[in-house]
């Protein structure tokens, strides 16, 4: 037995896919990912309130659907997964921060919105994607100076090995592309 | 396997510089908590914070790196550490700055240009990592941290852990209708909500090989440490209590104890009705007996990704003195609560500690501490 990466999805701006099942889809731009989903059969059911999602958080729900499909591994509503999620990205919550803090600004200093405020945290993204695939694992951001996911791929085997989760989801987000790894024990 | 020892620390929180300063008020029952005149408050259904004495707000440096110079300031830090910066979201102050007054640059407010500024207060030579999962951030880096030095990654890290209070804070959680109109009571019959608090401070873990061969003095060893997640909701908890539970597990297993070990038990303990419920119901869930529990936030209010660590490192003076401090603002325990919360001091001999924290998310995270030299 050995943990290794059991599959890969990945989204940019022009097309989206899976490693394993060497499968590439293009798409007119990232504004189409919307519809994205309902188009490819992406998700074993429908992500609940995702138009109210921030941006990340919608491309962290469509790479996990391709990483997990590619892995081979299913979800249901009915039921958890001991799968953790760990991921990075190179601002953090930046956008999403500016986003609520002006609308705050803009609205008087009286009433902030919630459901922008609840994205201030570079972890939300991924709590998004642990709330709709059932995944109760460990759920951390983790950025490193030169923004590298090698270390997180060691540390996500490392949290394996030590039991905190049976399979954990490595995240690389960026501007050109976003990535999932399936870190998980392959016999 | 590595042991992982604590061998240096140190806390700033609204009680002022340093953590017997802290541990004295809390055991004293005493609350930091006050209302604050940081920013206008009209707006939110609450005018109280847990507020660091002595620092300057929009006046150039942020919160917490004001608190990080304080606390970070005097101390040796070994220069071959590898570190670890936890926080909820790092200089919002300097967000609010940006949008409010068109001052800074882009991306100066991101947490990795506060990772070089704790890398340079530190005085390590390690660039750093950033560790970020809600109210949790500090206990999942500590984790993270002692999990790398038992498997022999390297033998010594500084956990370093900030969060400021700040208009950009306040109105969120104010938006969520999550603070106490008054100081936060968490336990009580009559808790209704957090006060939001603000601390830093840091933890010096190493190997217990090194510790030994550099003559170091250890305050106790993180033994163990675990994380989960709820899966339910972003900023409701499983009421069931049955995802923080599982991190207390995990943590438990780590540590290679069972939960009849464990001597008492300093909680998350927000003070909203959600958090304290789950809480309680993850611990009795857990444990065959109440233990002696406590929550430091009716002293410093929520400090957000800070408590964690905070809450560790007080954990360590129940050791040092003999003594569970009170559960600040506790008139009469929550049902639940009854047996195991008190708002007096217990005296106990302690050999194990659990602290535990949840997030936003769904986060959970649970450390077990042990006493220096407890077999």
């Amino acid at each position: 037995m050995r943990v290794g990466i059991l599959g890969t999805g990945w989204l940019n701006r022009e097309s989206y896919g899976s490693e394993r099942l060497e499968r590439s889809v293009e798409y007119a731009s990232r504004v189409a990912i919307r519809k994205l989903g309902k188009e490819d059969g992406l998700f074993a059911y429908p992500v609940k309130n995702m138009g109210r999602f921030d941006p990340v958080s919608r491309r962290v729900c469509y790479v996990t659907a391709l990483a997990l499909q590619d892995a081979g591994m299913e979800y249901s509503k009915d039921w958890r997964q001991d799968i953790g999620l760990l991921g990075t990205d190179e601002y953090g919550s930046e956008q999403a921060n500016l986003s609520y803090f002006r609308d705050y600004v803009e609205g008087g200093r009286t009433m902030a919105r919630a459901n922008l405020f609840i994205y201030t945290l570079p972890s939300s993204p991924l709590a998004e994607a642990a709330v709709h695939f059932g995944l109760q694992g460990p759920l951390l951001y983790l950025r490193n100076q030169d923004g590298s996911v090698e270390p997180l791929l060691a540390t996500a085997q490392r949290m394996i090995a030590e039991g905190q989760a049976e399979t954990m989801l490595v995240y690389e987000l960026s501007a050109e592309i976003d990535r999932c790894f399936v870190v998980g024990k392959s016999i | 396997m590595n042991k992982v020892l604590i061998v240096d620390a140190e806390l700033i929180t609204p009680y002022g510089l340093g953590a017997e300063l802290c541990w004295q008020g809390l055991l004293g029952g005493e609350s930091a908590l006050a209302e604050t005149d940081r920013f206008d408050t009209a707006a939110f259904n609450s005018k109280w914070a847990g507020i660091v004495p002595g620092l300057s707000y929009h006046e150039g440096q942020s919160l917490v790196l004001q608190m990080l110079e304080k606390v970070l300031g005097n101390h040796s830090i070994p220069a071959d550490a590898k570190l670890m910066l936890a926080t909820l979201n790092g200089e919002m102050d300097c967000v609010e700055e940006s949008v409010l007054h068109g001052r800074g640059e882009p991306h100066a407010c991101c947490m990795t240009e506060l990772l070089r500024s704790a890398q340079k207060l530190c005085g390590v030579a390690d660039e750093g990592a950033v560790v970020s999962s809600a109210c949790a951030s500090s206990t999942v880096a500590l984790g993270l941290a002692a999990s790398a030095i038992r498997k022999g990654e390297y033998d010594c890290a500084v956990v370093v852990s900030c969060d400021g209070v700040t208009e950009f804070l306040y109105s969120g959680f104010s938006s969520l209708m999550a603070l106490d109109s008054n100081a936060a009571r968490p336990f009580d019959a009559k808790h209704n909500g957090l006060t939001i608090g603000e601390a830093a401070g840091y933890v010096v873990l190493m190997s217990e090989a090194r510790a030994q061969r550099e003559g170091c003095t250890s305050t106790g060893e993180l033994a163990g440490w675990g994380m989960s997640n709820d899966a339910n909701h972003m900023t409701g908890p499983l009421r069931d209590g049955s995802g923080l539970a599982r991190s207390i597990e995990i943590a438990l297993k780590v540590a290679g104890i069972g939960e009849g070990q464990v001597d008492f038990i300093a909680a998350h303990g927000t003070g909203t009705v959600y958090n304290d419920d789950m809480e309680m119901a993850a611990f009795h869930s857990v444990f065959s007996s109440p233990r002696p529990t406590y929550s430091v936030k009716g002293g410093i209010g929520h400090t957000m990704g800070a408590a964690g660590l905070v809450e560790a490192v007080l954990a360590l003076k129940t050791f040092e003195t003999g003594w569970v401090p009170p559960s600040v603002a506790v008139q009469v325990p929550e049902e639940q609560a009854n047996g195991w919360v008190r708002g007096d001091a217990v005296e106990i001999a302690a050999n194990y500690a659990l602290s535990t924290n949840a997030g936003f998310g769904g986060v959970n995270a649970s450390l077990v501490l042990k006493k220096g030299g407890a077999q």
